[in-house]
């Protein structure tokens, strides 16, 4: 059996005014149990360098383990999820109580800066 | 003469041979003839003797009757045993001695005879000749029957005698007495008085009689006590006058047995007679007194000196002195009755002056009653008033007329009356009296017929007027309808007066009493019941005054006619004054007066509806019934200010109208036509539905045996007349107040005993429960569940400090699941409760401590307000605790803490017996688990299974299943069987034979080479005979099925369609029973998405069933759960197979789904790593995506699966990937079902887990599905996820998002 496979690109473009930069991290495969600490690693790691907006609008699965990572790197990280109306995974983040904002956008302007890079 | 040595002496000289034999033969007597030593004796020896005595002697000394032989000249004895008695004291010296020395004493009487019969040769017979033999020293008088014959020499000449003869004493004795005591009965019948009998007695006992020498009665006579009444001849003049002076040492004169007087001692004077062949002795009885005052007497006898006073003679005695006795009594009662008959003519005279002074007295105060009632009538202008002075001189009237009818009669009675007669018409006069009536009888609708001559005769008018209106009154009263016929004629000689009704006329029992005063011929069918009883009787008097007759004839049902006779008088007497037409003198009016009240009837009320609608709560309604129409009036005036009062004239109109109106007390008249009241009252209490009704009875009849009459027929209450009317009121209110008080307590009692039956049956259902589920619901249906609508059992294990919680009613999924178990240290108020072994009152759970507040955000409203109560065991530990849910906030009462405090007492006997019950299906179904774990590591299939023991028993059996993995992940060997019994015999067989098939399989798979070798490894195992067995070998990857069966079930295969076929190849005998020919194993295709059932006989069987219907019920039940997952088929199949009242047959169940996808079924199995599970999410997307679900349903789906499988490696699992978790994934048009399981505890999901809040895993499976179910058994755990597909899915979609 093989491990569940997500990808995380962090955009990196240059913005302007370069004042204060948020990466927008598109994910996308699946999280679950099996990867969910190297997710949060991963997104800990990009937080730590600036805020960044996790765009799960494309992500296919998620499970109780990535949301409770999401809810932690929510909690204790410069980090703000995007999960748009149509996402498959949306009712489950609304029943697992995770903060989202519905567009990247919106996400952004909660890290209090608009998106710095796209992915 | 020999002595008494001598003839003891053994016999030295031989007997001839005909005398030995009788010897030989005989008795005493025989012995000593034989002793006898007749060598020194006249006779010589018997050798000698002639022939004829030597056969007399041999004929006597073996008969049985007395006989004595007379010998020789001399006539010496020779004698038998029978005839001992006779010599008495001269036996044994008798033998050979001459007769004239032995009877000396009657020797005149006998010698004469005997040499009679020597000399002639005459036989003589004497019959009861009496002989006054001595016996016992002095001479008796004896009687005998006997006969001498004489014993015939071969000569010719008589040279003895022959003598048999019998003792007649006591038969001769016994006549005589009876004789006596016939002619002194005889005597004694007659007397009348105690002199009489004394008389008759001595006079029948003359002293002739032998029996009697003397008698003397002592009696009460001329006023002295005990003292001589009479005596016998021999004795007059010579007996003490007094009983005292004979009575030995100052005896009592009630002595009881009869005492024996010495007359030399007790009668001296008589002791002269003794020499004379007077009596020796007296005998003294007692004798009962003749009356009640008179003390006892006594009766002497002279006693016959020669007879002894034996048993015979002694109860001769007694009988006379009973008979005398008896004479006395008779006596005694006759005189009684005459005194009586004395004593009520003295008292009848008295009661007629009695009579008479009382009625004088009467007439004053009514006179003066009268009076003034009349004026006060006219001056009164108030109409109410003036009716009610009108009914006071009514009834007044009537009183003075009764009066006067008493002093008349009495004046009569006494022959005191003085008629005063004038010559009159008496057609006329009748005629104008009856006419008085005329108006009465219109509106009484009978017709009054008047036919009367001019008739000449003298009467005293006053009195003709009473005779002629008691007459009429009498008429009127019996007649309901029809005629009254007055005629008036001159006959012959006399003037014929003839009043005739058609009424109901007179019984003829009562027609000979009708002229007795004070009679009264009850006849319910009468108008009233009204009447002193002495009008027939008045009449009667008073015709005879006049020289006439009066007779009557009635016929019951047709009429009475009264005829009276008056001789017609032709010489001159006064002429009567011609009185005005209608006048009647004031008894006359009151007469009609009276009979006016009879016709009054009683409107007819109505139904009780009828009354004015009420303001006011209703008032009582009070019946009264009485045929007196003042009376009614009178009652209802008194009645009505408090009560509603309805009217009844008699008994039968008042029942019907009790009927209709319901009365809540009845007061009644007792004598009334038709039904009177104790009829009423008996009436009202045999009606169940009447019962009840109080009853106050009301009667004219006073004293305490009225009164008795009246309450011991029913009635509650009894007022005489005349009453007070508020002492009416008074006790009618209070028997109002009693009843209504009665009633309250009665309902009180029903709705007690209604609460206590409600109590018995909540505990009888509480204690009959026989799980914590029937418990709670026992609890929640009965009155001790005080409404709730919820209610929770906590069970302590004390082992692993755990409460496991059940809830039955209106109760959260969350919360169920949430808290099915929790630590005993939980803040949960049951946790709480058994801890502190103290109840918790919970008004409102916002009201509780800070530290529940986990547990009331979880119970939402559902226990808003709770009662929490320990669970006791016998000894009083908490064992558990019981808590009852309401959704609102309340406040308890006492009654309900109680109940609930009562009913946790039954509770916790319940759970007690359940444990013990539990224990014990735990023993037998833990060690039949435990023997027949379930190896579920195979990937090939999901496997349920179940073991049911037998229902009574509860115990292990001899069935099994098996599933044992192959080296080939896609094949797998299953197997169920059944060895023959029950209990741990069965048991070991069926675990070393399913090991060997374990074992078997390992080695080589194929259903033959399996069965071959448990064939062969039964042989060795005793108690396996005819084991019956199925096996069968799936492969997955080929899709197909080898099995075989030994005597077993066909095994059961249903296709995802729901094609069901049992499998019937692979037949083989049962265990052992086999030959070993080589036997085919059957072949079967097992498509993706079938099922295959494995399953003993138990499973089909029912008592009076073929098979067949058993298969036959299993396939369609197995078609029909086709889509549930395997553990739950197994479940729902057992419950659905079984009989009622439960198996009678352990029953051993294996369910298999092979892996693979089907577009409506996925099925698989994975090892317990988390590894495994984006694989399975792949397969199982696949599958989802191929269902073309609506929106993100499909996410969903798999979302919740994923998580319950990872639930399932983690808890269940541990992790450990030799564990096995499986999924069974059904697509139906409306739902998706998942049920993953393992063979775990998810304990990790629970409140055991920390306490925390709901995991994210938990809260994602509840969230995304639309039902959750989770079962848990020792077995693991299943999570089956139902979702609900298109409208059912928008509901709980709205529903997810608010949650």
């Amino acid at each position: 059996m093989t491990p569940a496979v997500y990808t995380l690109k962090v955009g990196t473009e240059e913005r302007d005014p370069p004042a204060v930069a948020v990466a927008v991290a598109v994910v996308t495969g699946e999280v679950d149990m099996t990867n969910a600490a190297a997710f949060a690693a991963e997104v800990t790691q990009s937080a730590a360098e600036r805020p960044t907006v996790l765009d799960l609008g494309d992500l296919l699965y998620i499970d109780s383990a990535g949301f409770a990572a999401l809810h932690r790197l929510v909690a204790g990280h410069p980090v703000c999820v995007a999960l748009p109306a149509h996402s498959p995974i949306r009712r489950a983040a609304m029943l697992v109580g995770l903060p989202h904002r519905d567009t990247v956008e919106a996400a952004a302007a909660a890290l209090g800066c608009g998106p710095a890079a796209r992915g | 003469m020999a002595d008494a040595t001598g003839a003891y002496s053994p016999g030295k000289h031989g007997l001839p041979a005909d005398l030995a034999a009788a010897v030989a033969l005989g008795g005493e007597m025989s012995e000593r003839f034989a002793a006898y030593d007749w060598s020194r004796h006249p006779l010589g020896e018997p050798g000698t003797w002639p022939a004829e005595w030597r056969s007399v002697v041999a004929a006597a000394l073996t008969s049985r009757f007395p006989i004595v032989l007379w010998l020789g000249p001399e006539l010496y004895l020779v004698y038998n045993d029978a005839y001992m008695p006779l010599l008495d004291q001269r036996h044994p010296a008798a033998l050979g001695s001459s007769g004239r020395r032995v009877w000396a004493e009657i020797w005149d009487q006998i010698g004469p005879m005997l040499s009679g019969v020597m000399t002639t040769g005459r036989a003589t017979w004497s019959d009861d000749l009496m002989l006054p033999l001595v016996t016992g020293g002095s001479p008796r008088e004896r009687y005998f029957t006997f006969t001498y014959s004489p014993i015939i020499a071969a000569d010719g000449s008589t040279t003895g005698i022959f003598c048999a003869v019998t003792e007649t004493t006591q038969r001769v004795l016994s006549e005589r007495r009876l004789q006596l005591l016939t002619e002194t009965a005889a005597q004694l019948f007659h007397t009348r008085t105690v002199s009489d009998a004394v008389h008759a007695v001595v006079q029948v006992c003359d002293g002739r009689h032998p029996d009697l020498p003397f008698l003397a009665v002592y009696t009460d006579c001329d006023g002295e006590a005990a003292s001589l009444a009479a005596a016998s001849a021999p004795v007059l003049g010579r007996l003490p006058t007094r009983l005292a002076a004979l009575l030995p040492g100052g005896a009592s004169p009630d002595f009881g047995r009869p005492l024996v007087l010495d007359v030399r001692e007790h009668l001296p004077t008589l002791a002269a007679d003794i020499d004379a062949g007077g009596a020796h002795h007296a005998l003294l009885l007692r004798l009962a007194g003749a009356l009640p005052d008179s003390g006892a007497g006594a009766l002497l006898l002279g006693l016959n000196p020669h007879r002894p006073l034996d048993e015979q003679y002694e109860g001769f005695c007694r009988l006379l002195a009973d008979q005398v006795s008896a004479a006395f009594a008779s006596v005694g009662s006759f005189e009684l009755e005459r005194r009586r008959a004395d004593a009520l003519a003295q008292l009848d005279r008295a009661k007629t002056l009695f009579l008479t002074n009382v009625s004088h007295e009467f007439r004053t105060p009514l006179t003066l009653l009268l009076g003034p009632l009349q004026d006060a009538i006219a001056a009164e202008d108030d109409p109410a008033r003036r009716e009610r002075l009108e009914m006071a001189q009514r009834n007044a009237g009537r009183l003075l007329r009764l009066v006067n009818s008493l002093l008349e009669f009495a004046r009569t009675e006494a022959g005191r009356s003085d008629p005063r007669p004038v010559r009159v018409d008496l057609g006329a006069l009748t005629a104008q009296l009856a006419s008085s009536f005329a108006e009465l009888c219109q509106r009484a609708g009978i017709e009054l017929v008047l036919d009367c001559a001019r008739t000449p005769a003298e009467v005293d008018p006053q009195m003709w007027e009473t005779v002629v209106l008691n007459l009429l009154s009498n008429a009127v009263k019996f007649t309901v309808a029809g005629s009254i016929t007055v005629r008036v004629a001159p006959g012959d000689g006399s003037a014929q007066v003839t009043v005739s009704d058609t009424g109901c006329g007179i019984p003829a029992t009562d027609l000979e009493h009708l002229f007795e005063r004070f009679y009264q011929a009850r006849n319910p069918r009468a108008r009233s019941m009204e009447g002193s009883g002495i009008g027939l009787s008045l009449v009667r008097s008073l015709v005879d005054l006049h020289g006439g007759t009066v007779e009557v004839d009635s016929e019951v049902e047709r009429g009475t006619q009264v005829r009276i006779t008056l001789p017609a008088r032709t010489e001159a007497g006064h002429e009567a004054p011609r009185l005005g037409p209608g006048t009647l003198s004031s008894d006359g009016s009151a007469y009609l007066a009276e009979a006016m009240q009879w016709l009054e009837t009683v409107p007819d009320p109505g139904p009780r509806s009828a009354a004015p609608p009420a303001i006011a709560p209703p008032r009582p309604l009070v019946m009264v019934v009485d045929d007196n129409a003042d009376m009614r009036r009178h009652l209802e005036r008194v009645c009505s200010p408090r009560w509603d009062v309805v009217l009844a004239g008699d008994g039968e109109s008042a029942l019907g109208l009790i009927r209709r109106r319901r009365p809540d007390l009845v007061i009644t008249d007792v004598m009334m036509p038709k039904l009177d009241g104790l009829g009423l009252v008996a009436a009202i209490r045999a009606d169940p539905q009447l019962a009840s009704l109080p009853v106050v009875m009301l009667s004219a009849r006073a004293g305490v045996e009225a009164a008795g009459a009246g309450l011991s027929a029913g009635a509650d209450d009894y007022l005489p007349k005349p009453f007070s009317s508020a002492d009416l009121v008074n006790r009618v209110a209070a028997r109002l107040e009693a009843d209504a008080r009665e009633r309250e307590r009665r309902e009180r009692e029903q709705a007690e005993a209604r609460w206590a039956a409600a109590l018995a049956e909540s505990a009888a259902a509480l204690s009959s429960a026989t799980s914590p589920a029937q418990l709670l619901s026992a609890l929640l249906a009965g009155v001790a569940g005080v409404g709730a609508s919820a209610a929770a059992l906590g069970v302590l294990d004390a082992e692993s400090g755990n409460v496991t919680i059940s809830m039955e009613g209106d109760v959260p999924p969350a919360l169920r699941e949430r808290y099915h178990v929790v630590p005993v240290g939980a803040p949960v108020p049951l946790a709480h409760v058994i801890r502190s072994a103290q109840p918790m009152i919970i008004p409102d759970n916002h009201d509780l401590a800070a530290e529940f507040a986990t547990v009331v955000e979880y119970a939402e409203t559902a226990a808003r307000a709770a009662l929490v109560f320990p669970l006791r065991d016998r000894v009083g530990a908490v064992i558990a605790a019981i808590s009852l849910w309401w959704p609102e906030p309340r406040t308890f009462q006492p009654h309900e803490m109680q109940l609930v405090e009562q009913a946790s007492v039954a509770a916790g006997q319940a759970l007690e017996r359940i444990h013990a019950a539990e224990r014990e299906h735990r023993i037998a179904t833990g060690f039949q688990e435990h023997q027949l774990d379930l190896d579920r590591r195979s990937p090939a299939a999901v496997l349920g299974a179940v073991y049911q023991p037998a229902a009574e028993m509860m115990r292990v059996g001899g069935d099994w299943y098996l599933a044992a993995p192959l080296p080939e992940p896609h094949r797998l060997a299953v197997s169920v069987g059944d060895a023959v019994g029950h209990g741990l015999p069965a048991a070991t067989v069926m675990s070393r034979l399913r090991s060997a098939a374990a074992a078997a399989t390992l080695a080589e798979p194929a259903p033959g080479f399996v069965l071959d070798l448990l064939e062969r490894y039964a042989g060795t195992v005793a108690g396996a005979d005819c084991t019956t067995v199925a096996y069968a070998v799936v492969d997955t990857a080929a899709g197909v099925i080898d099995y075989a069966c030994a005597g077993h079930p066909y095994p059961l295969l249903v296709t995802e369609s729901g094609q069901g076929r049992y499998l019937t190849g692979g037949r083989r005998p049962p265990l052992t029973i086999g030959g070993d020919q080589p036997r085919p194993a059957g072949r079967a295709d097992l498509p993706a998405g079938s099922l295959l059932l494995l399953y003993t006989d138990g499973l089909i069987e029912r008592p009076g069933e073929s098979l067949d219907a058993g298969f036959a019920r299993l396939l369609e039940a197995a078609t029909r759960l086709r889509h549930q997952p395997v553990d739950a088929m197994c479940s729902q199949l057992l419950e659905a197979m079984a009989p009622a009242g439960g198996y009678r047959d352990d029953v051993a169940m294996l369910a298999l789904r092979p892996v693979g996808v089907t577009p409506v079924s996925f099925v698989a199995t994975l090892p317990a790593s988390l590894n495994a599970l984006p694989g399975l999410r792949g397969r199982l997307r696949a599958w989802l995506e191929g269902l073309c679900l609506e929106g993100t349903l499909g996410h969903d789906v798999l979302l919740a699966a994923c998580e319950a499988v990872a639930n399932a490696v983690k808890h269940g699992s541990r992790f450990d990937p030799r564990q096995c978790v499986s999924i069974e994934a059904f697509a139906a048009p409306d739902v998706v079902s998942v049920s993953v399981g393992d063979a775990g505890w998810w304990t990790g999901d629970t409140a055991l887990g920390g306490l925390a809040p709901r995991s994210t895993g938990l809260t994602l499976i509840h969230g995304l599905s639309s039902d959750v179910e989770i079962a848990r058994s020792a077995r693991g755990t299943r999570v089956t996820m139902h979702h609900g597909r298109a409208a059912v899915r928008e509901a709980f979609s709205a529903a997810g998002a608010r949650g």
